[in-house]
């Protein structure tokens, strides 16, 4: 978190990941959970801070409950800068593992 | 028409709603209640009882990123080097009030200093300093 971004986790990084698929579109929670390959009902706490930082935005579903025989869902979307922001943390999250940063370089012959 | 979530799994979700501050209960309690809609009932024990696990998670994210005074995020805890918590060290720097006034403040815990005429400062050298406490 040294510049302001959430702590880059495996599974946020995996909610980001599955959000910048496409990232116009709208997902509610359920979908990013299976999106992300995570176990539904974990991912709040992410999408949560992830909104703190103003990187996702949230709305809920313009939809008649009645005529739809359920309640509106509340749908995520990344923002303008929640995509450069999320591109620019999974890039620098990204670290070889140290075999292959210990690994020599090899020239080509 | 989607069957609606069981009774059990609502309780479930409405005693993680509880963990919550107060002012997001019900946005997240109908969030949790509307994914519900739609799933197996065998998912909906599963998803509602991960709901409850990782409320406090949740909890802890909302409270993160709850602003403070002029929309910056709270301070948690004002950080205090040991040395100045015991008052062995303070690092004194001159200042001046509005009226011109000129005092010492230590930099790194903000504690001013009130120096005794001709003698010698009150705290900050040596284990003396931690009768002030």
């Amino acid at each position: 978190m040294a510049d302001g971004g959430p702590r880059m986790t495996i599974p946020t990084q995996l909610v980001l990941r599955a959000l910048l698929e496409d990232p116009t579109r709208e997902l509610y929670g359920v979908e990013i959970g299976t999106a992300a390959g995570l176990p539904s009902g974990t991912i709040h706490p992410i999408l949560a801070r992830l909104e703190g930082l103003r990187w996702l935005e949230s709305r809920w579903e313009d939809i008649d409950p009645r005529a739809e025989g359920r309640p509106a869902r509340r749908y995520y979307r990344l923002t303008a800068t929640g995509v450069e922001s999320a591109r620019a943390a999974l890039a620098r999250a990204y670290r070889p593992s140290p075999v292959a940063r210990m690994r020599p370089a090899t020239e080509p012959t | 028409m989607t069957p609606p979530p069981g009774s059990l799994c609502c309780r479930t979700v409405e005693l993680a709603v509880r963990v919550l501050p107060a002012e997001h209960r019900q946005r997240y309690g109908l969030e949790f209640i509307a994914e519900l809609y739609g799933m197996p009932k065998a998912q909906q024990r599963r998803h509602s009882a991960r709901v409850l696990t990782s409320a406090w998670a949740l909890r802890a994210a909302l409270s993160e990123a709850a602003p403070g005074v002029n929309g910056k995020r709270a301070v948690r805890t004002i950080h205090k080097p040991l040395t100045c918590r015991l008052n062995l060290h303070h690092r004194w720097r001159w200042l001046s009030t509005e009226d011109g006034d000129r005092f010492e403040r230590c930099q790194k815990c903000g504690k001013d200093r009130s120096e005794k005429v001709g003698g010698s400062p009150e705290a900050g050298q040596g284990m003396g300093g931690i009768s002030s406490f």
